[in-house]
């Protein structure tokens, strides 16, 4: 346990370390000057060259990557161009927003999932399923923003049970303004999820264990619960667990549409200024989100399979 | 279990036939099949693969494939109707009345509970049983059925125990009510010889002490020579022989029996060339309605010589 831990730690590392250096690569190979961008265009050419040196963006672009890095290990994530304050300060203020939206998109997937596959897989072939199966193509194929502007226009516009956007200042409002942005996200996930819980689940209730439950003369729904969704619900979690850049990049566009003020909105504002030190920031903690996310998945195997705990 | 009567047989099945169905049509799978059980008898339902003998348990237990269903017939437990009352008489017989020993315990016993659980769950939610006297229990049953320290298995999961000794805890799980009539379903095949004549011997002594009937399945007569008082002999969802076991095996009147009991392995007969019976019972789909063991030997006539004349 602890080698797999030392391993999969380390190729941790490794991929943030890729992700960073790409990003870093990108951000300044996008065309574009943030010194320009934060002064607007009627700026002196010397005000605009004196901030890129204040930056450091005049220095060669290895010296860059190399002061980046270094200040990075040391833990430094460096000062937003475009807001003035250091990073760390505005990501501690955005991402416990982010982590709600994501903890609040997977509850809602795993809550709408598991009784719709587990009503198909008990009914069988039919109209559920056929129902199921065209509301899993259709939620598949439509866009995330479009979706969320569906959900805006019903639930907050029409009907007023949510607001159309923002976050409020009480952790009750908090809670009420992530419910649409959250069940946006979840949309997505939710065909994948339901199809594969109800393959296995189906596999599952046709297995001789579950007629063995049954043969001991346990309750039906004990049988179910204990038997087949225990069972049937481990492929839920790989799909899940697969899912968590979907639900990254789902973060970006919703908290976009909803007005959150959370990493994704913080991204997106860091692009559009040329704020290099955000994005790159902001590329890092989504990063580092998704790969804990693979570790978690990988490691709540063992919690519910005592074949991959002990074997 | 009310309703028990002196005199009157503890299973008794008559005329039963049991449909399946195949990319949309219907076969004949089971054909007025009639047999009985009496209590502390155990009576072998014998027949090669696709005999519709595993069919023909699984009906009893309520548990046939969800493309089967009892077309016809009647089964009296105790003389309680089985198929009566939409199904629902099988949830109070179940466990208590009938239990059922699966062929492979390597898929039959759930794969992520502890094997103590699935022995007692059944009767631990019947009875109400603490989690402490429900170990106790499955620790007492585990004795029983012969596992050596049981104490230090009662904890294990199935993937952790061999194969003999899965094949033991799903016996246990299945006499752990104190059944008044055990269902098997081959349940040697997946063992070697030795744990085999130790699975039977163990039957046998639950058959004495309990007082229970057993139907015992297989394709393999020495087993059912050695366990079972009275036999019925199936081909191709009929049956085509029925007695006691010294009568029929003795003097078998069917030419089927017959070639059962030639193709059966002897030990005194070393040296001698393993024969077979010709061709195989062909799928319900292929086979005519009234498909015979005599058309069986008729469409292979040329190498069918040896095994009828030798008689």
């Amino acid at each position: 346990m602890t080698r797999f831990l030392v391993r999969r730690l380390s190729l941790l590392a490794l991929v943030v370390w890729g992700v960073v250096t790409a990003t870093f690569v990108l951000v300044h190979a996008t065309p574009g000057d943030p010194a320009r961008a934060t002064l607007g265009d009627k700026a002196s050419e010397s005000a605009v060259q004196a901030l890129r040196a204040e930056w450091g963006l005049d220095q060669p672009l290895g010296a860059q990557y190399w002061h980046f890095l270094t200040d990075l290990v040391s833990g430094n994530l460096g000062t937003s161009f475009q807001y003035r304050s250091p990073i760390a300060s505005l990501l501690a203020e955005r991402l416990p927003t982010t982590l709600l939206l994501m903890l609040m998109a997977v509850t809602f997937a795993v809550v709408i999932s598991l009784p719709l596959a587990t009503w198909v897989a008990v009914r069988g072939r039919g109209g559920a399923d056929i129902g199921v199966r065209i509301f899993g193509a259709v939620a598949q194929g439509t866009p995330t923003f479009l979706i969320g502007t569906l959900l805006v226009i019903v639930f907050g516009l029409n009907l007023h049970w949510f607001p159309v956007g923002g976050y409020g200042r009480t952790s009750a409002e908090h809670l009420h303004s992530l419910v649409l942005p959250a069940i946006t996200i979840a949309l997505g996930i939710v065909p994948m999820l339901v199809n594969s819980l109800r393959a296995s689940l189906t596999d599952a209730l046709q297995s001789d264990f579950v007629a063995f439950g049954h043969s001991k003369g346990l309750k039906p729904a004990t049988v179910l619960a204990a038997y087949a969704i225990r069972n049937g619900s481990i492929s839920g979690v790989t799909i899940l667990g697969i899912q968590a850049g979907v639900l990254a990049g789902g973060a970006l566009v919703v908290e976009k549409v909803f007005a959150i003020p959370g990493m994704g909105s913080l991204m997106l504002a860091g692009i559009l200024g040329r704020d290099f030190p955000v994005v790159q920031a902001t590329t890092l903690v989504f990063a580092g989100i998704v790969v804990v996310v693979y570790l978690v998945t990988d490691l709540s195997y063992a919690l519910l399979d005592p074949r991959a705990r002990l074997a | 279990m009310s309703g028990a009567s002196e005199g009157q047989p503890l299973l008794k099945v008559e005329g039963l036939c049991v449909d399946v169905s195949i990319q949309g049509r219907e076969y004949a799978a089971l054909k007025d099949v009639s047999f009985t059980v009496q209590r502390a008898e155990a009576h072998g339902l014998v027949g090669e693969s696709g005999s519709g003998k595993s069919l023909a348990l699984r009906s009893l237990m309520g548990l046939l494939p969800t493309n089967a269903r009892v077309s016809g017939g009647s089964a009296y437990f105790n003389g309680t109707d089985l198929f009566a009352n939409n199904g629902r008489n099988f949830r109070k017989i179940r466990g208590t009345g009938i239990s059922m020993v699966f062929q492979e315990p390597a898929v039959a016993l759930n794969p992520i509970a502890r094997v103590g659980t699935q022995i007692t769950d059944g009767i631990a939610q019947r009875k109400g049983l603490s989690r402490k006297q429900a170990r106790e229990y499955a620790i007492h049953m585990m004795g029983l059925v012969g596992i050596p320290s049981p104490e230090l298995r009662v904890d294990a999961y199935p993937f952790q125990l061999s194969g003999g000794m899965r094949q033991r805890v799903m016996i246990a799980a299945s006499v752990a009510c104190e059944p008044e009539l055990i269902l098997c379903d081959e349940p040697t095949t997946a063992l070697d010889v030795t744990v085999q004549a130790q699975v039977l011997a163990l039957f046998d002594g639950l058959r004495a002490e309990l007082n229970a009937g057993i139907l015992y399945v297989t394709h393999d007569l020495a087993v059912v020579s050695e366990l079972c008082s009275t036999i019925s002999v199936l081909y191709a969802g009929r049956l085509v022989e029925s007695g006691s076991a010294a009568e029929v095996l003795g003097n078998p009147r069917e030419d089927y029996t017959r070639a059962l009991l030639t193709a059966t392995p002897r030990i005194d007969e070393p040296g001698q060339r393993l024969r077979s019976i010709p061709g195989t019972t062909p799928a319900l789909r292929d086979r005519p309605a009234d498909y015979s063991f005599a058309m069986r030997i008729a469409d292979h006539a040329p190498d069918s010589h040896s095994i009828l004349e030798e008689h």
